[in-house]
């Protein structure tokens, strides 16, 4: 998905990159132009596989994410501090049928865990289970909190 | 209290408050444009006296208006459990908050509402601080009724045996500051950065429109006249800078005297209230369990004074361009060992802060900053010998590397029972402090070379803002990673 959106662009600002040097229009060498392309296209090449070792996992009570190639990091959000859950997509994510989760936290602006690239069905249906779970709990301890 | 008022304006005297507002935020934001705009006024009027007057009067007569249209339009309702709000002159707001949601209230009066017995409340419900309702210009006492209505509220829920316990116990006074005291926390706060800031943005404007105006140097240079030249060019500096940091700290000590003149700090049952300003008298009001980290901070200056600056956060993010101790934070002023640990007794129970130990953070710490460092001192060196400029670059050498070791000397952290203490700091020292099921996030990530040293770094996340742990061995990450997670999934307590 990363990989698809990233390619579309370096691919075509590579080739036409290197026309314009081989036409002469830019005055640089095709082999440095080639040379920074594939510099600067490194994230984006390092996509797929950074993509695949993107995980997730639910447990009784809190949300795993992991991801990382080099610079590895896992992130837990207990499931009774998520405030609220939002699936997200964009035109090109519908086409291929995936959402991204974003489990949001108390006081901040940014979503506190991400999930990309889910199956549109998984996405939805992991987002109910996550309400549902916090909607029990909520009944369980209305006592408790009134104004969470 | 089953009163549904009418909708009510406030006293007309809020269109002082507003005025003033507009000013300082004109004022407060950029104060060079505004000197520019004053210096251009007055040359323009030298050349044509009428048109400026009328031009004057004009916008006077304007914004006059406008405030006299805003405060009509102002109106506010006490219904039950809610306040509506209908605001706006061309675009009319209407804003309902409920009682319950409501996360913080503030009772100021200024100096010229004071002798009329008016107050303004501000009331902040949960979420963005955006969302922030001011009644400027409402009597003291609706004010105070309003704010313990909202603050009582939220006791219905929890237990009644609270309400109980705060109608028992009685008031106790924790903390009041001595003009002394102010005047440490003036020298030592980190406001001193303000006032510089502000001070360099005044000059700044100043020197602009000199530059602007061939004539206006013709002052300074019969100063450099009359100043002898065997005074060399460094002492210049050297005092210039010298005077600066004076006027900077002046500044400082005076604003910490008008913004805590008077401090009183006081506790009823579980809820803290404190009071202070000069010109303007502020009363905060804060819940023990809305306490989300605990700050003590201690500057270089505070060190040889021995004193500690302490303030309480609660949900909400900090705004940067926001002074300490402003919006829903609590601040407590230089404080004494004795009475530090008097205050921490009550804002953090159970944990004796004589006997922490801390653990320090990987040496490794050093080495990505040092990196950084080094690479920057390399490129300056190389500039300079490019450029063979002044070789005092190169003395300058050891200074980061020294920084970097005491920045690494302060770091470390302690896990006592409940509560997680990170340590941080440069030549001062600062304390963070929060109990564990306060969490929201908990982040363990590491990159490739800390992987290889066994090392990892540990991100928390709290309602109140994030903090990091670095370079602290894997293991230990993941065991206050799987500590912390145990506390928020076990506990009851609402963590907000």
């Amino acid at each position: 998905m990363v990989l698809i959106s990233g390619a579309g662009f370096w691919l075509f600002a590579g080739i036409a990159g290197l026309a314009l040097a081989l036409g002469g229009i830019i005055p640089l060498q095709p082999a440095l132009v080639l040379g920074l392309w594939l510099v600067l296209g490194i994230p984006t090449f390092l996509g797929y596989p950074g993509a695949r070792v993107k995980r997730y996992a639910v447990r009784e009570q809190d949300l795993l994410f992991h991801e990382g190639l080099l610079w590895k990091s896992t992130t837990v959000i207990p499931r009774n501090r998520i405030q609220h859950i939002e699936t997200e997509n964009g035109p090109l994510e519908r086409w291929f049928g995936l959402v991204t989760l974003k489990c949001y936290g108390a006081g901040g602006q940014q979503a506190d865990l991400v999930i990309p690239g889910l199956d549109e069905a998984l996405g939805e249906q992991l987002r109910q289970h996550l309400l549902d779970q916090q909607a029990d709990s909520a009944v369980s301890a209305e006592a408790g909190d009134g104004d969470a | 209290m089953h009163e549904v008022s009418d909708w009510s304006r406030v006293s007309p005297l809020s269109m002082i408050h507003q005025g003033i507002a507009f000013i300082r935020q004109l004022a407060g934001t950029n104060p060079g444009p505004l000197l520019g705009l004053l210096a251009g006024a007055y040359a323009f009027a030298q050349r044509s006296p009428l048109m400026l007057a009328t031009t004057a009067v004009i916008l006077l007569g304007g914004g006059l208006a406008l405030l006299v249209l805003a405060w009509l339009r102002f109106q506010y309702r006490v219904s039950d459990d809610t306040i509506q709000v209908q605001r706006g002159i061309f675009t009319r707001q209407s804003l309902t908050l409920e009682f319950d949601r409501i996360q913080n209230v503030r009772i100021e009066t200024p100096i010229y509402l004071r002798p009329f017995g008016l107050a303004r409340l501000s009331i902040e419900s949960a979420g963005s601080s955006s969302e922030e309702v001011q009644l400027p210009g409402i009597p003291m006492a609706h004010a105070e009724t309003l704010r313990d209505r909202a603050l009582t509220s939220h006791t219905g829920t929890p237990t009644d045996t609270e309400v109980q316990s705060e109608v028992e116990s009685a008031t106790q006074h924790l903390l009041s500051r001595r003009p002394s005291d102010l005047v440490i926390y003036g020298i030592s706060s980190p406001a001193i950065l303000w006032g510089g800031a502000i001070l360099a943005s005044i000059l700044g404007a100043v020197t602009r429109r000199m530059e602007q105006a061939e004539s206006d140097l013709e002052p300074l240079r019969a100063l450099t006249d009359w100043l002898p030249d065997s005074v060399s060019q460094v002492w210049w500096v050297i005092a210039g800078i010298a005077i600066l940091l004076g006027a900077m700290t002046l500044f400082s000590i005076i604003m910490a005297l008008v913004r805590y003149h008077g401090y009183r700090l006081e506790k009823t049952g579980d809820r803290y209230r404190l009071h202070s300003g000069l010109i303007t008298r502020r009363e905060q009001g804060l819940r023990q369990y809305r306490i989300q980290h605990v700050r003590l901070a201690q500057s270089l200056v505070a060190r040889l004074f021995r004193r500690h600056h302490l303030t309480c956060h609660q949900i909400g993010m900090v705004q940067p361009d926001q002074p300490e101790g402003s919006g829903n934070r609590l601040m407590a002023p230089a404080l004494t060992p004795g009475e530090q640990q008097q205050l921490l007794k009550h804002l953090l129970p159970g944990l004796d802060w004589q006997t922490l130990t801390f653990n320090g953070v990987s040496r490794r710490y050093m080495l990505p900053r040092l990196a950084f460092w080094g690479g920057l001192w390399l490129t300056a060196v190389l500039g300079a010998l490019y450029q063979d400029a002044s070789f005092w670059i190169l003395a300058t050498a050891p200074l980061p590397p020294a920084l970097i070791w005491l920045n690494w000397r302060r770091q470390g952290w302690c896990l006592n029972d409940d509560y997680l203490v990170l340590r941080g700091g440069l030549f001062g020292c600062h304390y963070t402090v929060f109990a564990g099921f306060r969490t929201q996030t908990v982040r363990v990530y590491d990159s490739p070379l800390q992987r290889r040293a066994g090392l990892a770094n540990l991100a928390t996340r709290l309602g109140s803002g994030g903090f990091l742990l670095p370079f602290i061995q894997r293991a230990d990450a993941e065991m206050l990673m799987d500590e912390l997670l145990y506390q928020m999934e076990t506990s009851d307590a609402p963590w907000l």
